[in-house]
This record gives structure tokens, sequence and C-alpha cells, in this order.
């Protein structure tokens, strides 16, 4: 009576059963594999998990808690990256981006290309600004960390995973090549960036920034405050117009490169943001449910007017560093009007104000 | 990089103590951890994307190349891809939680070293979650028979027996102490059963003909032994804090009882009733690789730091002989509400089982030997009419209160302040009750269905495949129509689900406060 190995004529194909995952609602004509990939792998007692959950914390909250955020939407999981990354694919994306960093550190080092940076960079520059801004990525990665275990829906986590872990390789990068100019200048102490972050004016108010957002309790306020104003008005006029494009006239080949690949992920996660305020401020959900977009579009706006003026206060305290170079090929005031379009132009869609 | 302990060393140099704003952790933890301790991974991102890349490409590389083109699962023995179906979903559901689990611990504990191995890991667990769900995909498009893994991460859900797998591997895993649950995932988890589960799965998954398991499992495996290493770190770090100890014992012997109450039982129908080769009963590979390797190797190098073998570790060695079989048999006589086909016991079956289990064949024997005349429609009469009734289930851990074996069991019923009755299947799960009622209130599966037709359920569950018809659970293999149960054989027999703590007076049971 019991089957053994395949007797294919006694099998019909399919067996009364597709032939594709039938628990997941693909957001186009097909699944695809990303969704196949992450869809539902959270339990969650408003959608499969019904009777609730097995355990309740010590303090008796749920595992997973709408309060989490101040945002409202009746299904988090309707959220799909734009990026469509999961894991084989962002992993096989972030070893590109590694491998072209260290490729070229490596005929840096070996083709003594180091030795052609400006010393004033090296020294001044990359050494105290550069491994400082390490420090802003690394606080990053530690706020977006937070909404990984809070974000509730699998696909909302995934996204903020790999974001979080962005910065943590971008974080890492820097910290490789201050080694690499440590060992090729001698002089530079080991601790300046430290000290940079620590007690520099021009990163005050960014670290302020950083520690509000590594404090903060709201995982979608943590997740869009940083895609729609830090990292397009902090992050790309300190890492894309001032170290991407510095780092070229003063000899240095390497920086650019490490901010090329950055710039990369930022845009790739400002677009994952987008598709998250775009599915909080429609009108209804996926399948026709109410979603509270006018609430939702004032939630949004508390944000950026609560978060706008220090990070105003960041970009402005940075523009000072744009003079000290001998090589100049921006000025900082140009520089900050480029970026605050951007953010201004972002926020536009949204019928969202940067009021500062 | 020319210096690794150098780079390894500087990466960890970019954290700092807020001065503007404070920092809480989303949870506080009732540990004292020590701000620097052993960096227990010592990986750069750099590498660590090149050698999992490397990886990737292997394991995807045979499943969308070789596997597939040789139509190998196919050839699988049909019996052990049914239990992949439960198997995969339960993995999964702990895969995903792991990941929570690195980010809350990545949030609480202010240790570099620490947190570096939390944050490899997290990256770690995502990738066994998405490879996990990309073979349940694959093998819903190639397996003989893709019911139940086309619906896996769904059914696991409302089924009475994989429901409480949610318990042990995904709440357990996350709502607790941050460090709670590190001792849970990491040092009883994975330390204690992921060769119990990735290793001994890969070796029968291999006998029977089934190439696709071995290929994800043992890449799985790979990234596993770092992940023990994380615990041990995490380990040394609290014990030292000596005023840890008192906590951290605690902490332990709850985690392996909760583990263990759920997995023990499922690995033992895993192992000894799916596979057609065999290679090893269930309690060897358990003897192997959990009280010789984990406990005599892991657990007990750490006695001389204080902390103890856990609590019910001799029960919990006496239970894994029979919990399995027990377990076994009322997944057996539930087969209607599964999501797989439970095959009937052959002779060699028997044979072997009796000799792996002396005395199976007296306490189980006859319960197989009726459910294989029952497993044929036409004799109109379902296997749980074998059972007295289906047994109450257990608040804390929602497996049936009836383990390690019926005439074994030490189960109680409790009633709270409330006058609400709570079955519990044994002492550790009273006592974890009694510590914190107020966290178990959670509806069990047959509080939730009490009184529903079981035709109905099968229906509404989404168990009857394409045809309208035919059920997703089947008592045997067959494939030919007239051995096929469908929802009209269901429904003629006119069978209830009851929770048999309905009719029980709640005024005579003893009051937990």
């Amino acid at each position: 009576m019991s089957g053994g190995g395949l007797v294919p004529a006694d099998v019909a194909d399919g067996f009364y059963s597709p032939r594709e995952l039938t628990y997941i609602q693909p957001a186009g004509r097909r699944l695809s594999d990303y969704e196949a990939a992450i869809c539902h792998v959270q339990p969650d007692v408003n959608h499969y998990d019904f009777g609730g959950w097995l355990l309740a914390a010590p303090d008796g909250k749920s595992l997973f808690e709408a309060s989490s955020t101040r945002l409202r939407h009746p299904d988090w999981f309707q959220y799909r990256d734009p990026s469509s990354l999961w894991q084989r694919t962002y992993m096989r994306q972030q070893a590109v981006e590694e491998r072209a960093v260290a490729a070229l550190l490596d005929s840096a080092r070996g083709n003594g290309y180091l030795a052609d940076l400006d010393g004033f960079w090296a020294r001044e520059i990359l050494a105290r600004y550069h491994q400082g801004y390490a420090f802003l990525e690394w606080g990053l990665f530690l706020a977006l960390n937070r909404a990984i275990r809070l974000a509730l829906s699998d696909t909302l986590t995934m996204m903020i995973t790999f974001t979080a872990v962005d910065r943590l390789r971008h974080q890492q990068a820097i910290a490789m090549y201050g080694l690499e100019l440590e060992q090729e200048f001698d002089g530079i102490p080991d601790g300046l960036g430290r000290e940079t972050w620590l007690a520099d004016p021009a990163y005050q108010p960014a670290r302020r920034v950083v520690e509000r957002l590594m404090a903060a309790e709201d995982w979608c306020e943590i997740v869009v405050v940083c895609g729609v104003l830090v990292d397009p008005l902090l992050s790309t006029l300190v890492g894309r117009h001032f170290f991407r494009r510095f780092a070229s006239v003063n000899g240095d080949p390497v920086t650019p490169v490490i901010a090329i690949t950055a710039e990369r992920d930022r845009l790739r996660y400002l677009k994952a943001v987008r598709t998250l305020m775009e599915m909080v401020t429609a009108e209804a959900d996926r399948t026709g449910r109410p979603v509270p977009a006018a609430a939702n579009r004032a939630v949004l706006q508390d944000w950026i007017d609560a978060w706008g003026p220090p990070v105003r206060a960041a970009i402005d305290a940075f523009l000072p560093v744009f003079d000290l170079p001998s090589m100049r090929p921006v000025v900082g005031d140009d520089a900050r009007d480029v970026v605050v379009a951007g953010c201004v132009a972002e926020l536009d869609r949204f019928d969202l104000e940067l009021r500062w | 990089m020319r210096d690794l302990d150098t780079a390894h060393a500087r990466i960890k140099e970019y954290a700092w103590e807020p001065d503007y704003f404070a920092r809480r952790p989303m949870r506080e933890t009732k540990y004292k951890i020590p701000r620097r301790s052993k960096d227990p991974f010592r990986h750069l991102l750099r590498d660590y994307v090149a050698m999992e890349e490397e990886k990737d490409n292997r394991q995807y590389g045979a499943l969308e190349d070789v596997v597939a083109r040789t139509r190998s699962p196919e050839r699988a023995q049909h019996r052990w891809m049914e239990v992949l179906k439960p198997l995969l979903s339960m993995t999964t559901c702990a895969e995903y939680a792991a990941v929570k689990c690195m980010a809350s611990l990545v949030d609480t504990v202010d240790n570099p070293e620490l947190r570096q191995g939390y944050v490899a890991q997290m990256l770690d667990e995502m990738r066994h979650t998405n490879q996990e769900t990309y073979l349940i995909r694959y093998l819903s498009r190639h397996a003989p028979d893709p019911a139940g893994f086309n619906s896996a991460l769904s059914s696991r859900s409302v089924n009475p027996l994989i429901r409480a797998a949610r318990g042990a591997v995904f709440d357990v895993f996350l709502n607790e102490d941050p460090l709670t649950c590190s001792v849970q995932v990491q040092v009883v988890g994975e330390a204690g059963y992921t060769n119990a589960v990735f290793v001994a799965a890969t070796e029968i998954a291999a006998a029977n003909d089934d190439p696709a398991t071995p290929s994800v499992f043992l890449n799985i495996q790979s990234d596993e032994v770092r992940h023990m290493a994380n615990g041990y770190a995490t380990l040394s770090a609290l014990l030292a804090e000596p005023d840890n100890l008192p906590t951290l014992q605690r902490d332990f012997d709850a985690a392996f009882w909760r583990l263990h109450v759920f997995m023990d039982s499922f690995l033992g129908v895993v192992y000894d009733y799916f596979p057609k080769v065999r290679l090893r009963s269930y309690r060897e590979y358990w003897e192997q690789w959990i009280w010789q390797d984990w406990i005599g190797g892991y657990v007990e190098r750490l006695a001389p730091f204080g902390l103890e073998v856990p609590r019910w570790t001799e029960r919990i060695r006496n239970d894994v002989a029979w919990g399995g079989h027990t377990c076994a048999m009322l997944a057996a006589a539930l087969w209607p509400v599964h999501y797989w086909r439970h095959d009937v016991m052959e002779p060699d079956d028997f044979a072997y089982l009796e000799e792996k289990y002396p005395g199976w064949e007296r306490y189980y024997g006859p319960f197989w030997e009726q459910y294989r005349e029952m497993a044929d429609p036409a004799n109109g009469a379902l296997a749980l009419s074998l059972i007295e009734s289906i047994p109450p289930l257990c608040r804390v851990c929602h497996m049936p209160t009836v383990l390690p074996r019926p005439d074994l069991a030490d189960t109680r019923l409790v009633r709270d302040a409330d006058g609400r009755k709570h079955a519990l299947c044994s002492e550790p799960c009273e006592t974890l009750f009694r510590e914190a009622p107020w966290r178990y209130q959670c509806a069990t599966w047959l509080e939730l269905y009490d009184g529903m037709d079981l035709a109905e359920y099968i229906e509404r569950v989404g168990l009857v495949r394409t045809d309208g018809r035919t059920l997703v659970g089947q008592p045997q293999l067959q494939t030919d129509e007239k051995h096929l149960w469908t929802i009209d054989d269901i429904r003629r027999l006119g069978v209830e689900i009851r929770d048999p703590l309905r009719h029980v007076d709640a005024t005579t049971l003893p009051v937990v406060a």
C-alpha cells in the first residue's frame, strides 16, 4: 500500500494541486522569486496565525505591536521592495561592490597611487572627516537595526535589514581605507576620526541627529527620516558632494569608489522608502480597504517638521569643511542648494513640505 | 588588508557613548553584560559577502542545474518527501525568528565583540530563511505531490501539532529578555539541536534519494557552526558576571525544556516514521547529538563556571524514548487536518521500531495495525476513532497532554482566578505557567475549533485539493482515485472537533493564583 520510489504513471502532474505557492498574493501577475523568498515567513495573527500569540512578553506585550509606529496601514504585508532584492541577489550585489573597492585598494597599494594623494587631503580631511563620517554610518546602522526587530511585516524587515547592513559595509570600507592610509602616511595618529566625530563643530549637529535617531522608538520614523531627510540631505552632501567630488581632484582614487557604492545603496533605499510612503498615503490598500492616508500624511509631515531643522543644522555645520582642501571642485553653498532641491522634490511627490 | 587582526579590531572602534540623546534599548535585560569580551566571529563584511556569494552559487547552482535537470525530486522516496512539508515550514519559522532575535541583541547588548557576531548571524539567518523558502517553492514545483509544499507557510499556522512549533521556535525566540532569547536560540537551539535537524535530516534525505534537501541543509549547517560560537561567546560573557548565574540557570532550564517538548517529539516523528530507507532511530541521533555532544561536550564544560546541566535533563532523556511515538500516533489519527500525507507502517517498519524501541509493538502496534485497515475510505472509519479523544493541549507548550506516553503522562488540570481551565502537560510546563500565568493566555487549537464539524474545518483552512473533493491529507500514499479520501467521506462520518476540557467542571480543579 505504501509508495516507494516514483512510478511516474501513478501520479498525475500536480496531483490536484498547483505547482506554485498558494499563500502569497503576488503584487504583479505572477509570483516573483523575491516574493517567494520572503512573503509570509513572519507569522501574523491577522493573516494565518489565528488565535493570538502563544507567549506574551514578561511585561504582557505582544510580539508585534501596531503602536510601534504612528503610521497605520491595514496590511503591512502588502509592502514590496521595488529593488526585489532577496538574500542571494543582495549578497551578489554587495560582493560585486566590495570586490571593486578591494581590487582598487590592491591596485592603489601595489602601484603606489596612495603616495600621489594630496598630503593635506590624506592627513586632515580623510583621517579626520572621512573617518568621522564612518561613525555616522555606524550610528545609522544601529538606528535601522531597531526597525528590523519592530517592523510589522517580513518584506519590510528584509528591506530594512539590507539597508542597515549597507551602512555597516560603508563604515567598514571607510575604516579599512583609513588603515591603509595610516600605513602609507607616517604620523597619522589613530583616533582622529573619533575625535572629529565627538568634538569637531562640523560634525556635532550631525552627531545630534544620529544620536536622536539611535534613540528613536518608532520604527517607521527611523526608516522615513533616514530615507527622505538624513540620506538625501546630510549623507548626500557629505558623501557625494564633498568626499566623492573632492577626492578625485585631490589625487584620491579610492574614496570616490567607496562613495559611489554607498550612493547606489542610498538610491535603492530612497526608492524603497518612497514605496513605503506611497503605501501609507494611498487611499486604499491592494484589496480596497481604506488607508488613513490623511492621518498618515500628517504624521509624515510632523516627522519632517521635527527632524528638518536639526538636519539643516547638520548640513550647515559641515559646509566650512568644503573650504578646507586646497583643490575645491564645488562650493559648499551650491552643493547645499542641490541637495535641498532634491529633498524638496522628493517630498513634493507626497504633498509634504520641508519647512525650516 | 595587510593585517587582519588590526582590521578586525579597527571596525569595532566606531561605537560611541551618546551625549545628546540618551538611548534606551527596546528591551532591557536583567543580565549584567561586560563591555568587552572575545570576538566570536572575526569577519569583515568584505570577506563575508564573498564567502556567502560563493556558497550561494554552489547551492542554488546545484538545485537549478543538476537536480532540476535530472528530475531527481521525483525519484525521492515519497514518504520522506511528505514530512519535508511540516519540517521546512517549522525551520523557516525558526530562522526568521532568529533574524529579529539578533536585531534585538544588537540593540540591547552594548559590547562590540558580541555585536559583530550578532550582525553576521542576522544576515545568515535571513540567508537561511530565503534558502528554505526557495526549497519549499522548488519542491512545490518538482516534488511528486506539491500539495502542502505550496501552502506550507499558511497551513503550518492552523495545524494542531505544528502550531506548537511557533510557540517553541518563534514566540519563545523573540518575546523575552533578548539574552534569554539568546540562550534559547544560540545555546540550546543552535548548539543543541541544529545538528539533530540539519545533519541528521541531510543523511536521511540522501539515503532516501532526495538530493535537494542535503544541498540546502548542509549549506546552512556550515553557518550554524559559527552561530554556536556566538552562543558560547554570549554564555562566556554572561558567566563572567557571577550575579548572572541564578538567572542564567533558570533561563537555561526553561530553554531546554521548551525546545525539547516540541522538537524531540516532532523529530521523533520525522526520523522514525517517514524514511523508507532508515539509518538510525531518533533516539540514537538524540544520544549522539544532544546527550553526548551537547550535554557531554558543551554543557558540562561550563560546570567549572557554575552552570549546571539543565534541571529537567534526566526526564527529557527518558521521555525521548516514547514522545515521538505518541506524537506519531496522534498525528496519524489526525491525518485529515494535515498538509502532508501520513503513510501506513509496513511490517519492516514494525520490526525496525520494535528493535530500536523495545516494547513499541505492545504500546503502538495495535494502533498502526488498525490504522492500516482504516486507510481505505471504503471501510468508512477514521483512525481518529482509535483514540479515546484528542487529548487536551497544554496551555504552555500547546502539545498534546499525553506525552511521553499516555500511561506515563503527568497531565494536570488547573483553573485560574477567573475560572478559566488550563491543561498542563507536565511539571516543567506547570512550573513555567505558575511563574507568570498571564504570559500563557493564547487559546489552544482545540479551544479555537471546539464544536466545529471536521469537514467544515478542512474546507475552511483549505485542505481540499483543486478538484474540490480530494483531501490534501491522506492516511497513505496511494494515488489511485479509489483509495483517496474526499471531503464527502469526511462529511458522511459527521465528526465534531471536541475539546475534552469542555465538559470538565472548573470548580473541581485546583486554582493557580
